[in-house]
């Protein structure tokens, strides 16, 4: 056989598992390019700390159960470090028509997570035909997460209502999950869990609870410094589900200040 | 395990009696420092006369007890008979090997036709055991003199109910990371029947020391 036959194969075979990528400086096309590896060791020696600056969003989300449904709320400030990056970030995320979650933690884990999470509810439940359950959500995140051994930071709150009720779930970044009637995670949980903790009762109605939770992200919102901003609300009931942003506006500051000295 | 990782530092009694198995739990896990959930449930069921206590890391009992409860139904497929409590904690023992579960103790407990009531425990990398009274968590050393003590073969229901509240309240008073609650259930013939109790207040005697009439200078 011709000496080139076996590169040639091996090269259909790479380019059809994408691994070669064309090179327009050299018109040709290379493997893979690995001279970075260098570079990332020097760096990651001199300073581990601002090795990887990822968008972090130190947060008060909290969760609470009412006679008609659940509640969840949110701060809304993002942090990258010590620096604020969005004022005004949404961290309800909206996983089926029944079920909502909220997410502290590095944004971009929880952001992907319920991605894959409500694309695939939305294929089981065209599959199957009824609706989804919370305990399965909770089951699926459960299992990303505790594959990828705590390294994805992703706390998460899930709340909805299905055919056994309401449910509120809590997941920690290793992969445990927890039932329970009210909740407070992120780096503001403490000082909203104190006030949870002091107000919360069974059966609560509508606008107590609604206080109530309001008051917890204030708390998380005043004595943390990783939360701020407005304060996200979620209802969900049996019949609809209402995500009302920026319950309590709190104003960004303008661009433009005009100073006159 | 690693930092800030939800723990299940606990109390969990496990003991035979008369007609089946009582355990006895606390209510409380934490991560680090902080109460991360005081009303958590740490008895799960596996078959309908079958459960399990967990401890250790939450993560990781909850991922096995996931992936046990599975095997147990291909089983019970298989069969078409209720499992015996022997072949479960065997099932048990050969996952935790393969997979190197790390900080995480089982307590597997039942009732089966052929003898009766029965505790296993299952310890981190697969150890084996089988006794008629087996104590597991963090706050268990606190209660092992007690319990040598105070323990008697076929104790009925209402005296086994007395030692196990009287046990874990004394581990909860001297135990960090045990708190909360207890949480009581019977495994017998007829099948799992759950309580749930507070526990016993301290009962020493707190003398009060009477202040003199007459104060000498």
């Amino acid at each position: 056989r011709p000496k080139g036959y076996y590169f040639l194969r091996v090269r259909k075979f790479k380019l059809f598992m994408g691994l070669f990528h064309y090179d327009d400086d050299h018109r040709i096309w290379k493997d893979f390019n690995l001279k970075n590896f260098w570079r990332n060791e020097k760096e990651f020696l001199i300073n581990s700390n601002a090795f990887f600056s990822v968008k972090k969003t130190g947060t008060t989300i909290c969760g609470i159960t009412f006679k008609h449904g659940i509640l969840l709320a949110s701060d809304t400030r993002a942090t990258n470090g010590e620096i604020i990056c969005d004022t005004n970030c949404e961290k309800i995320h909206f996983i089926a028509p029944n079920i909502c979650c909220c997410g502290a933690g590095t944004s971009a884990d929880t952001e992907n997570i319920t991605k894959i999470l409500s694309n695939q509810l939305e294929l089981q439940r065209i599959s199957s035909g009824k609706e989804t359950s919370v305990q399965m959500a909770v089951s699926i995140s459960q299992k990303i997460l505790f594959i990828h051994k705590g390294f994805l930071s992703a706390a998460m709150i899930f709340g909805g209502f299905d055919f056994l009720g309401s449910n509120l779930f809590c997941v920690h970044p290793h992969g445990s999950s927890e039932k329970i009637p009210f909740i407070s995670m992120g780096s503001g949980s403490l000082a909203a869990m104190a006030i949870l903790e002091n107000n919360y009762k069974n059966d609560l109605g509508l606008k107590k609870a609604v206080l109530i939770i309001q008051e917890a992200v204030k708390a998380g919102i005043y004595n943390d410094t990783g939360s701020g901003g407005s304060v996200d609300l979620c209802i969900l009931t049996r019949k609809k589900i209402r995500i009302i942003r920026n319950k309590i506006f709190s104003e960004i500051p303008k661009f433009k200040q005009n100073f006159n000295f | 395990m690693q930092k800030n990782e939800i723990s299940i530092g606990t109390t969990v009694v496990a003991i035979e009696i008369q007609d089946g198995v009582m355990i006895g739990t606390d209510s409380q896990t934490s991560s680090g420092p902080l109460v991360s959930n005081k009303i958590s449930d740490k008895i799960s069921y596996l078959t309908r006369s079958i459960v399990c206590c967990r401890s250790g890391s939450a993560a990781q009992t909850q991922n096995t007890i996931d992936n046990l409860r599975s095997l147990v139904l291909t089983n019970l497929f298989e069969r078409k008979f209720p499992l015996k409590v022997q072949h479960l904690a065997q099932i048990f023992r050969e996952y935790c090997y393969r997979e190197n579960a790390v900080n995480s103790g089982f307590i597997c407990s039942g009732w089966d036709c052929f003898h009766g009531g029965q505790i296993y425990s299952i310890t981190q990398g697969g150890y084996i055991f089988n006794q008629s009274i087996i104590l597991m968590g963090s706050g268990s050393i606190f209660i092992q003199g007690f319990c040598d003590a105070n323990y008697r073969l076929k104790m009925s229901e209402l005296e086994s109910k007395n030692f196990l509240t009287k046990a874990l309240s004394l581990a909860i008073l001297r135990d960090g990371s045990s708190g909360g609650f207890i949480r009581l259930a019977k495994i017998t013939k007829k099948g799992i029947e759950r309580l749930v109790l507070n526990p016993i207040k301290p009962f020493y005697k707190i003398e009060v020391q009477q202040i003199p009439k007459f104060i000498l200078v």
